[in-house]
């Protein structure tokens, strides 16, 4: 047990250092890299509460796609290192305003969403998920003896909160429509390369004869 | 007295895993050179003790003893950084491959997600030892191999996929044993091939290696380093392969099984199935670099984009429509 609380304070205290020196360091390569190792710390934070699924993902999706576009267009627009010319004061009133809201809206998820998230993964009988016949169909003896991460997650996010779930898909894909409508412009005075056309050509398409009287 | 032998236990055992992946990361470069070289009617390294098999260790204590070049304008701590990363996330995958039945370090149950979150983490090596040589040659290297790596862990993970629902575990050795009956590279052909395919961009091998273009490059995000940090940067790159040949191997070619579960086969062990289809997909590998030309770069992208992604989603909604419709979901 003691072990299990020297690494939530070693990946805690790793997670907020580095957060820290994200908005501290000059240079924004620094910024990006530290950012990592804080969705890095935060992945460890994640396997100690034994969701090691959202664990991966949170590897996978944010560490993997999200910061290497993030340190990608960093590199390409050769952003100079950011003299900070004006003050910290400027930006402290915003700062501050943005952090206490933030820090109040946690309280609130953490007082109402808990408790019920709890319940959900242990399956308690007075929950409203459960009065749903679907999940109360479903044979929870079988699947209660090995309820992997997985398992759970999957049941509750492709029955109950099916809607959110696709609600969540068409919200991303209108956003890659846009990005693709806003830089799409295909100019006409360049010549392309057709791969199906030059996998058509054969020797028969492409010779003729020509009986050229002299 | 106990922890120390936890410890003791630990470290015996992480040993006994890296001492012999980076033999084998020696002898492959060694394969490599004498395959490469039979196919070419060549002779190969042959100097170094008997049939050259001395030559990895004089290469290797060749680039131990070079002298290390710190540009001057190189960001020094990320420069020192990339190789050790790279290495490190290479070593670290291993840890969730099983090698035969019960032969594994970590039973992980999210095994498959782990090994795809630290691959695609291995992009970071590359990127940063790009941006931090501060050189033109390492850092378009450096933008090509990520743009490349990216854009095939896209069909890698959908091929992945499709695997996941036939054997219905996230668990690389449930999903081993759920090919008892038949190995997955016979009913999922196709996507035995694409994966491989991917697995050879995402290693950045021939004919996908335009990260290190020699005519174009000199020899991409690794111009700038010399000695150890190349040494690390080429003991992940091959590391990597490896790993790669034994997922092809795990979600294929059904791992340690043998060929036919008949006596004579059966009296194999494991262990050594596994490696000789392993050791089999690494000869492929270098087959394929001796025979074919490279990809132009636009022809890479849209490879990967156009016809693997669209293919394998298609295989995706495929498989899970039988699966759906015959109710043989497990």
């Amino acid at each position: 047990m003691s072990f299990e609380i020297f690494l939530f304070y070693m990946f805690s205290v790793l997670a907020l250092l580095s957060a820290f020196c994200t908005v501290t360091s000059k240079n924004p390569i620094h910024s990006v890299l530290f950012l990592v190792f804080v969705f890095f710390n935060t992945a460890g934070l994640l396997i100690l509460l034994g969701v090691e699924f959202l664990a991966m993902l949170f590897l996978i999706v944010y560490v993997g796609a999200v910061a290497v576009l993030f340190l990608f267009v960093m590199m390409m627009l050769n952003v100079k290192i950011s003299e900070s010319k004006s003050s910290i004061y400027r930006y402290l009133p915003i700062g501050l305003f943005l952090s206490i809201l933030f820090l109040f809206e946690i309280f609130l998820i953490v007082e109402g969403d808990l408790n019920s998230v709890e319940s959900l993964v242990f399956v308690n009988s007075d929950n409203k998920a459960l009065q749903n016949d679907f999940l109360v169909n479903t044979s929870w003896i079988d699947s209660l003896i090995s309820p992997t991460n997985v398992d759970v997650i999957g049941s509750v996010l492709f029955t109950y909160y099916s809607y959110f779930f696709i609600m969540a898909s068409v919200i991303l894909l209108v956003a890659m429509i846009g990005a693709i409508a806003l830089t799409l412009h295909r100019r006409s005075d360049i010549r392309r390369q057709d791969i199906y056309k030059q996998l058509q050509r054969d020797f028969e398409g492409a010779t003729n004869l020509v009986n050229k009287k002299i | 007295m106990t922890i120390f032998l936890v410890i003791l236990n630990v470290v015996l055992k992480s040993l006994a895993l890296i001492v012999p992946l980076l033999v084998a990361v020696a002898y492959l470069t060694l394969l490599e050179r004498k395959v490469m070289a039979s196919m070419q009617q060549r002779r190969g390294p042959n100097v170094v003790g008997l049939f050259g098999l001395l030559q990895p260790l004089a290469d290797g204590l060749k680039l131990l003893i070079k002298e290390t070049i710190l540009p001057s304008s190189a960001n020094t701590v990320i420069f020192i950084m990339a190789p050790i990363i790279t290495f490190l996330l290479a070593l670290l995958t291993w840890a969730v491959i099983p090698f035969g039945d019960n032969m594994v370090l970590i039973d992980l149950n999210v095994g498959v997600l782990f090994v795809f979150a630290i691959s695609s983490l291995g992009v970071y090596g590359i990127i940063t030892a790009g941006w931090s040589s501060n050189s033109k040659y390492a850092f378009l290297g450096a933008l090509r191999s990520a743009a490349q790596m990216v854009s095939y862990e896209v069909s890698i993970g959908l091929i992945i996929m499709c695997v996941l629902l036939c054997a219905g575990s996230l668990n690389l050795t449930e999903i081993v044993n759920a090919q008892k009956e038949i190995w997955y590279c016979i009913p999922l052909f196709p996507l035995f091939l694409m994966f491989f395919v991917s697995a050879l961009a995402e290693t950045n091998r021939a004919p996908f290696d335009l990260p290190e273009a020699e005519a174009e490059l000199v020899s991409g995000y690794n111009t700038e380093y010399a000695a150890m940090g190349f040494a690390l940067f080429f003991l992940g790159e091959y590391a990597n392969m490896i790993l790669m040949c034994s997922m092809v191997n795990i979600f294929f070619l059904g791992g340690w099984l043998p060929l036919i579960n008949l006596p004579p086969f059966n009296w194999i062990p494991g262990v050594i199935w596994f490696g000789l289809k392993t050791t089999f997909l690494l000869f492929v590998f270098v087959w394929v670099r001796a025979a074919f030309p490279r990809y132009r770069y636009d022809q890479l992208m849209r490879l990967g984009w156009k016809v693997f992604l669209p293919f394998s989603l298609g295989w995706v909604l495929f498989i899970s429509g039988i699966f759906v419709g015959l109710d043989w979901l497990v």
